[in-house]
């Protein structure tokens, strides 16, 4: 009943399908819906933070644009989220780069990707992981990527 | 849980009144106190180029099960030693023991789920062994059995909450070994976290359908060597150090327990406690400090910080390991939440110099923007020590790492 209510609001209020990296700030509403997260926002000088935790200590932050798109996403918690979700349409860029890298003598790490604009860096171990991606192209003026945090 | 913790003292102890060699002892209420037992604590490991014959830094063992309360028993050898999770994963192909089903409150088989941050990840059920190194043996272990695909009986696929759009884990030559034996600070892979509501660790799972569930930390993947009788509040990790250009192969020992037998006493490695929620230190580099660090055997290198700030070139070929024109000398001050700090020394060297034919080395590494992996490099050359959470040592209480 829970679930079939859940799509009827999705339905009504239009959120949009694709989740947050380089989506309209009402993305963000998706994720946290699928997530099962709280959400508090943050206005820094010109872009706006998305706080999501929830009560497992995963902390998920969404940065956006004065002019609403997201622009990057960090992660930190004791299980990796569905970066699938929190990825959206970069996700597919992210695994495909991460998995072409030669295994040889790679074997096991943190998946740190640059790929065009696209940059992802995910590590940690079980209990702690952490990570980030963003976006470089669409940083707000004077912003870097140590505001990702 | 209530055994592991008397178990460093009462050893201690005991160590005091039978002088640590002799027979029993009678103490001055004429009860009888018995000997503490010497058994071998001491499993070998090596590092080579393991069953792919290409791997660079993979920490070996091998580990024997059995069905619980049998002699029926298998030893499977290529299982990766890391330190930086808890719990024996063993792909499904290399069992040839039909091992019991772990079941819930519902009788339904438990389903376990542990994802990579390459987006892979290794999905199967839990059964029961029990689970031998050297002389030490964890009784009724649940363990992971991966990619059970329709042996001895048919396994429901991974959920999508489990896949997450990512690859599963099915062979040796994937997960460059035969299964994964987790002996972090950690009792459990999840622990309480995943006793109180469902997560992506853990599954009930009828012949068709595996749902997300709850699961009491009692059900969950355990380290080995918590629930070993004896020798089960830590462990050690030996061995040698290395020369620059590596070695085809490297070997050590995995000693169990500390300070509990004359072969694994603390002796002048410094205690540094780490987070009992996430198993994190500090590590502090060129001024500025990196809260989120820690020591995994299961990383083949230093992964730590970025291009920009250590100067070192990503390879062009191996991303995102680094393949400076020379070898570079770095050092770093790891801290506990104790403030004990310890000054560690290494080397980056260029992953494509370095002799096709070696795989234990000292000095590979990469990018982690953020913070210090330790990985198997910093494991050479020392006698590395994990205490286990809520276990009572010489060194204190842990959760802690020594060295």
């Amino acid at each position: 009943m829970k679930i079939f209510l859940s799509a009827i609001l999705l339905i009504a209020v239009g959120l949009p399908c694709l989740a947050a990296l380089g989506e309209t700030v009402a993305s963000v509403a998706t994720d946290q819906q699928k997530f099962q997260m709280r959400r508090q926002i943050r206005q820094a000088q010109n872009y706006s933070v998305h706080i999501m935790t929830d009560d497992n200590g995963t902390v998920i932050n969404e940065f956006a644009t004065a002019g609403g798109i997201v622009f990057g996403v960090s992660w930190q918690g004791p299980v990796i989220p569905d970066l699938s979700q929190l990825l959206g349409r970069h996700f597919g860029t992210f695994q495909a780069q991460v998995l072409s890298e030669s295994k040889i003598r790679a074997r096991r790490r943190g998946a740190v990707t640059h790929n065009g604009n696209l940059i992802v860096e995910s590590g940690g171990h079980p209990r702690d992981y952490r990570g980030r991606a963003y976006l470089t192209d669409q940083l707000p003026s004077g912003v870097t990527q140590e505001a990702i945090q | 849980m209530k055994n592991r913790m008397l178990a460093g003292p009462l050893v201690a102890a005991l160590c005091t009144l039978a002088g640590c060699g002799g027979g029993g002892s009678s103490s001055g209420g004429g009860v009888f106190t018995p000997p503490p037992v010497v058994i071998n604590n001491v499993q070998p490991v090596v590092v080579n180029a393991g069953p792919s014959n290409q791997e660079a830094d993979v920490l070996y063992t091998s580990v024997t099960i059995c069905v619980p309360g049998t002699s029926t028993c298998q030893t499977i050898p290529n299982i990766q030693v890391d330190t930086g999770s808890s719990g024996l994963r063993l792909l499904n192909s290399q069992v040839t023991l039909v091992l019991p089903n772990s079941t819930d409150i519902s009788g339904n088989v438990i389903g376990n789920c542990v994802q990579f941050l390459d987006t892979s990840y290794i999905w199967g059920p839990v059964a029961l062994a029990d689970v031998k190194f050297a002389d030490e043996v964890a009784s009724s272990l649940p363990v992971q059995l991966g990619a059970q695909w329709g042996r001895p009986t048919s396994f429901p696929a991974a959920p999508t909450v489990c896949s997450s759009g990512g690859t599963a884990v099915t062979t040796p030559s994937t997960l460059g070994a035969n299964g994964i034996l987790g002996v972090g600070n950690f009792i459990q892979d999840c622990g309480q976290g995943c006793a109180s509501t469902s997560s992506k660790y853990y599954y009930s799972c009828t012949t068709t359908a595996c749902t997300q569930a709850a699961v009491p930390v009692a059900k969950q993947l355990t380290n080995p060597v918590a629930k070993f009788p004896q020798d089960n509040n830590g462990l050690l990790i030996t061995l040698p150090a290395l020369p620059d250009a590596g070695q085809v192969s490297a070997s050590g020992s995995m000693i169990f327990g500390i300070g509990t037998q004359t072969n694994n006493a603390l002796g002048a490695a410094r205690v540094q406690t780490i987070s009992s929620s996430t198993g994190t230190f500090s590590t502090t580099f060129s001024g500025k400090t990196y809260p989120g660090s820690f020591i995994d055997s299961g990383s083949n290198g230093y992964f730590f910080l970025d291009a920009a700030t250590t100067g070192l070139p990503i390879c062009s070929n191996a991303a995102p390991f680094y393949c400076p024109t020379t070898q570079k000398s770095f050092t770093a001050i790891t801290t506990g939440i104790n403030s004990v700090a310890n000054t560690v020394a290494f080397n980056i060297a260029n992953l494509n110099s370095l002799p096709a034919a070696n795989s234990a080395f000292n000095n590979i590494g990469g990018s982690q923007p953020n913070f210090f992996d330790w990985g198997l490099p910093f494991f050479f050359g020392k006698s590395v020590f994990v205490a286990l959470e809520l276990s009572s040592t010489p060194g204190g209480s842990g959760p802690y790492w020594a060295y």
